[in-house]
């Protein structure tokens, strides 16, 4: 099972609380994607239950682990462990994506399981597309590289987050997944034009999008992903797909997981906005 | 141009800055925007960091959490954090030695219990994702006479883990599971040894004797069902090998090489 994805295809995102609702009532949706690491098992039901959805739809397979940013020889060893794990479940899944972010997490022999930041230089550039190609070519086959939501910048990036991603995809022929959501809390935060940014990426790498829901505060937009999408990401996610044509598009929701079939009715509005404005444009 | 270590110098500064308020100054300098609003933000990134392992830390540890406490228990995930830090990307993985950190934290010393009843927590997490296995059947034991049964080396099902424990950790686990009906006291001098597998019910826990995780440690250690028997009848003359050999047969713990 590794049949690409339709170009309109749409999805959401699976957590353990929604499975046996999803394998009983089975909704429509053309695919689902699960968080990596949260089957790095050796076996049991929970993997057993992945590979029982795998059998009705399309799995994709979203990491948040690999640090490809690390910048020190000590979290070398930790990268190339999760690679493993990864090419483990990989190999068990067949996967119709295998995607990770644009961040690091471990440094100096910590993990600190978190998606950070860092300088956008022709140094990490040359890092990342390293690591990169490495767990490309381990996986053997292309992964997808999604731009994160960030709360600070650094004095040091010669470049914005979306012309790095563009680099990348000329350097080691990854695809990209973006985050329409990040995208919007990033323009926010740090007062950017989305759509200018938008513009920087090479579209016809974009392989996925995300949408999710925020938290506004007052010191800053923070990516919680635990609420609807909201309208101004739809607007910029309508944007986004009258500029790159239709592209899989996936409901993401990690915390204050709504009943499934509310995650599936977002769903089914993102396929609409797709194809209409798509037909729209044409 | 930056120099050429730069990014491994932007993110020293800001690991320190995630681990301490101290080290948000020395961060500051690598960022661009105002210094006190970019304080600000370090300081959000290191609650999340704090809040993603604490997260983690009360799905594997969810007894020891009700035992002492939400806010107790937060404390120990953050002092268990500082202490021994993550060491890798998969968070499930956090807390594998929360158990000997316990034994010797101070603060703890007052439930001298908490550190075996983490390590029950953290065996039962442990079996529920480890490798599958085929069980042997029932029937398995007729195609044995006893000498060939003393010289048999069975495996056992990866998830199969045995604790030993000067308190009744069995007990205490099983008041705080959902299933459990009624307030039955402990008496904490009442020492358990546990063990813990899964089987199509999920994974199970129970009270075993201490000549019984003789015997399991000993077949777990590669010897024969023999040796183990003996190891076992030594810890105590009146184990039960039938009773023992049945309750592996019903939970499946003997699997097919």
């Amino acid at each position: 099972m590794k049949h690409a994805l339709a170009a309109d295809a749409a999805g959401i995102g699976l957590r353990a609380p929604h499975l046996r609702d999803l394998l009983e009532t089975r909704p429509a949706l053309d695919f689902v994607e699960v968080h990596s690491e949260n089957y790095f098992h050796a076996g049991g039901p929970a993997l057993a239950g992945l590979l029982q959805v795998r059998e009705h739809y399309p799995v994709s397979l979203h990491g948040v682990g690999l640090s490809l940013a690390s910048g020190d020889a000590a979290s070398t060893p930790m990268i190339d462990a999760h690679l493993e794990s990864l090419a483990a479940l990989v190999e068990r899944v067949e996967p119709v994506l295998v995607s990770e972010h644009l961040c690091w997490g471990a440094f100096g022999g910590h993990h600190f399981n978190d998606l950070l930041p860092f300088p956008y230089s022709t140094e990490a550039l040359a890092l990342v597309a390293a690591r990169v190609t490495r767990v490309q070519e381990r996986l053997g086959r292309r992964i997808l590289i999604e731009n994160i939501s960030a709360y600070v910048q650094f004095a040091g990036s010669e470049m914005s987050e979306c012309e790095f991603l563009a680099a990348l995809v000329a350097r080691t022929g990854c695809g990209l997944l973006l985050d329409v959501n990040n995208l919007y809390v990033n323009a926010c935060n740090f007062d950017f034009d989305p759509h200018a940014e938008l513009a920087r990426l090479p579209g016809e790498a974009v392989a996925e999008i995300h949408l999710a829901g925020h938290s506004v505060t007052e010191l800053c937009r923070i990516d919680t992903h635990d609420a609807p999408v909201c309208d101004a990401v739809w607007s910029l996610y309508e944007d986004a797909v009258v500029r790159l044509g239709p592209r899989p598009t996936l409901i993401e929701r990690d915390a204050k997981l709504p009943p499934l079939a509310e995650l599936v009715a977002e769903r089914d509005r993102a396929a609409l906005a797709m194809a209409r404005r798509c037909k729209e444009a044409a | 141009m930056t120099a050429p270590d730069a990014l491994a110098n932007a993110q020293a500064a800001f690991a320190e800055a995630l681990q301490s308020a101290k080290g948000e100054e020395v961060a500051t300098r690598f960022l661009a925007g105002d210094a006190e609003r970019n304080r600000a933000l370090l300081a959000l990134y290191r609650g999340n960091v704090v809040a993603n392992h604490t997260g983690a830390m009360t799905n594997s540890f969810l007894v020891l959490r009700q035992v002492v406490g939400e806010e107790f228990f937060d404390g120990l995930a953050r002092a268990y954090r500082r202490e021994r830090p993550s060491r890798g990307g998969n968070l499930d993985e956090a807390g594998e030695d929360f158990a000997s950190f316990l034994a010797g934290f101070e603060p703890a010393r007052e439930l001298p219990y908490l550190a075996d009843l983490a390590a029950l927590e953290w065996a039962v997490a442990r079996a529920w994702r480890a490798a599958d296995a085929a069980s042997v059947a029932s029937e398995w034991l007729s195609g044995f006479d006893m000498e060939s049964l003393a010289a048999a080396r069975p495996s056992l099902q990866p998830a199969f883990q045995v604790l030993g424990s000067e308190w009744p950790i069995v007990q205490i686990w099983r008041q705080h599971q959902a299933f459990h009906e009624g307030g039955l006291a402990i008496r904490l001098e009442e020492a358990e040894c546990a063990c813990v597998w899964r089987d199509a019910q999920g994974v199970g826990v129970a009270a075993i004797t201490p000549a019984e995780r003789a015997f399991w440690l000993s077949l777990g250690a590669g010897e024969t069902i023999g040796a183990a028997l003996q190891v076992a009848v030594q810890t105590d003359s009146n184990f039960d090998f039938a009773a023992c050999l049945g309750f592996a047969l019903q939970h499946g713990l003997i699997c097919h090489a």
